[in-house]
């Protein structure tokens, strides 16, 4: 370990020694990252008997700095290679300091017609193939807290535009033609998602497509992806299979002031294990279209969208989940005199990156119906059928944005009974500027409003309970740009659940063996305010008192609060 | 050309809306079965209380649960305490999953006696009994060596060595493994293993050699010891003496002789059952080489010798031993 430490070391310093020579020529450019992260909390609970075992307070934190050298040697080839630093608070001396190499990749064009890229690659396809899906409800933190998830998210590359970070190889290619048709688009890739060891096979991912753009008004692409075992890699037979075959479609219609886009998706699926009786087999497909209809003088939009998912469908590359709901988080991982384990609260999802998973995994990860029972493996949840439609009015002065949304969906197959849960979502967004009312303001005051209402029920039958289950989330935040570039920020987001649901537990291959009764009244509610100091677009410091209360009536964990005070500068470059 | 594509992606998912599988009712197990409240639909009923097994006849029982529950049902016979357990997971009983045959799960074998059934269930309080009476029980084709109800055979040779406390006799002190009677092997001899034998030869049943089936795959050698309480030293060996060449004797030594050891430690009765195509040459309690033509040839079976061995220092040694008796195509089911 020492050894590889100085060998980073020298590597470093030989990186940083040649950096001025880079920074003349356009040959050899660098770029990268680094923040500082502090965590300062206090924990208190509400017990009758004073917790004398655990310590309340906890500093934790890190600097660190992603030193990346994209090299381009030739015009149509690039290499990029990142190595990360990272010093955890606390560790002197070099005890805390990591190294490690956090991204490497090669890329080019061959014959001035095809593009490759080895090594890290950010993939995306479709919802329904490949597509890494932000938590539903983790997609409105206000900003206030968000800068802490952003951290999170780029280090487990979880980018907007829903890619997901892969290891392999991926070429894209184009035909262009001159009638008919105007072009035709060409891409795959192969990323390794486990070695093979004692046991356990190679496991690999794979995913491809081709598009016919008959013109900027329609088009049309077949999609596939596949993550599968390659036999005699190890000595196991059990050889898994699960490729997925998708047509997609999207058409556009411009008449007059109405703007009407069509899209939809369609296709089926295959899970299996040769060699192994016990492993089911798994077949079904889906379907999904969407109308979007704009009217240019009054800036509205409404979007109707239909999804029907089998429950059989099975697409590792679209419903892995991000956050893995088996893990336990870092701070507090144990509380109370008796020292019980702290499932971890939507504050850790906020702050944790141990909480989150990157690799594309079989089957259908573990969830928690209090945060998202109705979309918890994004648009491709399994069992699913329904509507969802949207409006937006967005004001041309760019002084508001509305939106309201409601989604109806049922279960396509029921669990543990023949009756089916009906799904119901009411969502509502509000972002207003103040400041852009007010022409004497000239400074930017920006207000976020979100609130999300989810239902899930069942009718009881016989003596099995009715499933009843609402979860509300409710996020604001208010961010006033005061002296130049020094913003003053407050947010909130409270995530309240009760009701009553039965969990599915799941076998290895993903199979219901059982159903837990979750009974469940509680609420979680983060508090926070700072100030954000903005150096440039690039570069910010802020410093926010937060406290996140969170208690559950039916619980052997007491409520609880965490009160922080939390420090982090950010500068990319 | 839009509406052609259009066209035929709206026929693709109609056509797989048509293919949706509703084989399955729902996913994972029957919430019902899980928490639904327990009882019965149907009563406890027994199709035929008063059954002749020996002469072809069974009995099933039927009932009906509100759900899916693992069911036990136990058949006690109130003379010889056989006992006779049919169990599964389902909410019917029916013909299909409790039919009785008259078949023994633990030894003794049913008698012409009354039996208690108790019905139970592993996760509900609820406990159902009623009975019937066997007027004749299961009969077991195959040829039948001794089951000691009409004494001891004439044909058999016993050896009996003059040690302390020996006692082989044909007795009922305790509940016989099949009928009244049991032949009882015991004795203290602290000079020799061999606490006594009994040779039967073929001719004890009217033939040169033993009227079995010349493929041994299909033969089955099944006998019922008993190992009183206490008892942790008999040994019972068997050897099955072939008549290789034909000439109407055993020559020791160059014709084969299987065995079969049985070192006696549970207590109670208990059936052993072995095809003879898996039967060893053992020599001292070690597996040899056959001594003869090495073929497993039952219909050249020439005797049979049961030999009650203990470890001289060992101190009294006995085994209760009923039911010999040789099946075809598969082991005996008591």
């Amino acid at each position: 370990m020492y050894t590889i430490k100085i060998f980073c070391a020298s590597c470093l310093i030989g990186i940083c020694s040649q950096i001025t020579l880079a920074q003349t020529t356009d040959k050899v450019t660098v770029n990268g990252s680094s923040r500082a992260l502090f965590f300062a909390d206090d924990l208190q609970q509400e017990l009758t008997e004073p917790d004398t075992v655990t310590a309340p307070k906890e500093n934790s934190g890190h600097t660190l700095v992603d030193l990346g050298v994209n090299i381009r040697p030739l015009d149509h080839i690039e290499i990029q290679g990142m190595v990360r630093v990272r010093n955890d608070f606390g560790g002197f001396w070099g005890s805390g300091i990591t190294f490690d190499v956090r991204q490497l990749y090669v890329k080019g064009i061959i014959a001035d017609v095809v593009r490759y890229q080895l090594g890290d690659i950010d993939y995306v396809l479709t919802p329904f193939t490949m597509y890494n899906q932000k938590e539903y409800f983790l997609q409105h933190t206000p900003s206030t807290f968000k800068q802490f998830q952003q951290t999170i998210d780029y280090d487990m590359f979880f980018n907007d535009d829903a890619t997901r970070r892969q290891q392999g190889a991926a070429v894209d290619f184009s035909l262009l033609f001159s009638d008919l048709v105007q072009e035709l688009q060409f891409s795959g890739m192969t990323s390794r998602q486990q070695p093979a060891a004692a046991g356990q096979n190679e496991r690999l991912f794979s995913a491809a497509n081709i598009t016919l753009i008959q013109s900027k008004y329609f088009a049309i692409g077949y999609n596939f992806s596949n993550l599968y075992d390659i036999a005699g890699t190890s000595k196991n037979t059990d050889i898994f299979h699960n490729p997925v075959h998708t047509i997609s479609a999207k058409s556009s219609i411009e008449k007059e002031n109405w703007k009407i886009a069509l899209s939809g998706e369609t296709g089926a699926s295959k899970m299996w294990y040769s060699e192994n009786a016990e492993a089911p087999s798994l077949n079904d497909y889906f379907m999904e279209g969407k109308v979007k209809v704009s009217y240019t003088p009054i800036p509205i939009t409404a979007t109707v969208q239909y999804v029907s998912v089998g429950p059989d469908f099975r697409s590792p590359g679209a419903q892995t989940k991000q956050v893995n709901f088996d893990a336990y988080p870092r701070a507090y991982d144990r509380i109370t005199n008796d020292q019980l384990l702290r499932t971890f609260d939507y504050y850790d999802l906020v702050r944790d990156v141990a909480l989150y998973n990157m690799r594309i995994e079989s089957g259908l990860m573990n969830m928690d119906p209090r945060y998202d029972n109705i979309t918890p493996y994004g648009l491709a949840t399994p069992n699913r059928q329904g509507v969802q439609a949207g409006l937006q009015y967005a004001d041309k002065l760019d002084r508001f944005t509305i939106k309201a949304g409601y989604l109806s969906q049922t279960e396509i197959r029921g669990q543990g009974t023949t009756l089916l849960r009906s799904f119901g979502r009411f969502s509502s967004d509000l972002t207003i500027k103040p400041s852009a009312f007010l022409k004497q303001y000239a400074k930017q005051i920006v207000i976020d409003v979100h609130m999300h209402m989810d239902q899930t029920s069942r009718d009881a039958e016989g003596n099995v309970p009715a499933v009843d289950l609402q979860t509300n989330v409710i996020a604001g935040n208010i961010a006033v740009e005061t002296f130049k570039q020094l913003d003053v920020l407050f947010g909130m987001q409270q995530i309240s659940y009760s009701g009553f649901e039965f969990a599915p537990l799941r076998d290895e291959f993903g199979q219901i063996i059982y159903f837990n009764p979750l009974q469940t009244d509680g609420s979680q509610t983060l508090v926070g305010g700072g100030l954000q100091y903005r150096f440039t677009e690039l570069i910010s410091t802020s410093a926010i008192f937060s406290k996140f209360s969170m208690s559950e009536a039916i619980s052997e964990l007491p409520p609880y609060s965490i009160g922080t005070f939390a420090f982090i500068f950010k500068m990319d470059f | 050309m839009r509406r052609i594509t259009f066209f035929l992606v709206a026929a693709f998912a109609i056509l797989l809306n048509a293919c949706r599988k509703d084989a399955d009712l729902f996913d994972g197990p029957s919430l019902n079965d899980i928490y639904g409240e327990f009882s019965f639909v149907e009563p406890l009923l027994i199709t035929n209380t008063e059954v002749d097994f020996a002469g072809g006849q069974s009995t099933a029982f039927t009932a009906e649960f509100s759900k899916n529950v693992n069911w036990k049902i136990s058949i006690k016979g109130l003379s010889s305490g056989a006992e006779k357990i049919i169990s599964g997971t389902s909410n019917v009983l029916s013909v299909d999953n409790t039919t009785w045959t008259g078949s023994t799960t633990i030894l003794p074998m049913f008698r012409a006696e009354m039996c208690a059934v108790e019905l139970t269930f592993s996760t509900e309080p609820d406990t159902v009994r009623d009975t019937l009476e066997i007027l004749a029980p299961k009969s077991n084709a195959g040829l039948l060596l001794a089951d000691f109800e009409s004494g001891f055979n004439a044909g058999w040779e016993p050896f009996v060595q003059a040690g302390a406390d020996m006692s082989f006799s044909v007795t009922n002190s305790v509940t016989a493994g099949q009928g009244q009677y049991y032949y009882d092997m015991g004795g203290a001899v602290d000079w020799d293993w061999l606490i006594g034998l009994i040779d039967i030869p073929a001719t004890a049943y009217g033939s040169s050699t033993f009227a079995l089936n010349s493929n041994p795959d299909n033969v089955f050698f099944n006998v019922m010891l008993y190992n009183p309480v206490g008892i942790t030293n008999s040994i019972v060996l068997f050897q099955f003496r072939e008549d290789d060449n034909g000439d109407g004797a055993f020559s020791e030594g160059t014709e084969d002789m299987f065995s079969v050891e049985v070192k006696m430690t549970e207590t109670g009765w208990q059936l052993i059952s072995r095809n003879y195509a898996e039967l060893a040459t053992i020599v001292n309690g070690v597996p040899v080489d056959p001594l003869g033509n090495g073929l497993h040839e039952p219909d050249k079976l020439f005797q049979i010798s049961i030999l009650m061995l203990a470890n001289p220092s060992s101190g009294y040694s006995q085994a209760l031993m009923d039911y010999m008796i040789f099946t075809e195509g598969a082991a005996l089911e008591p």
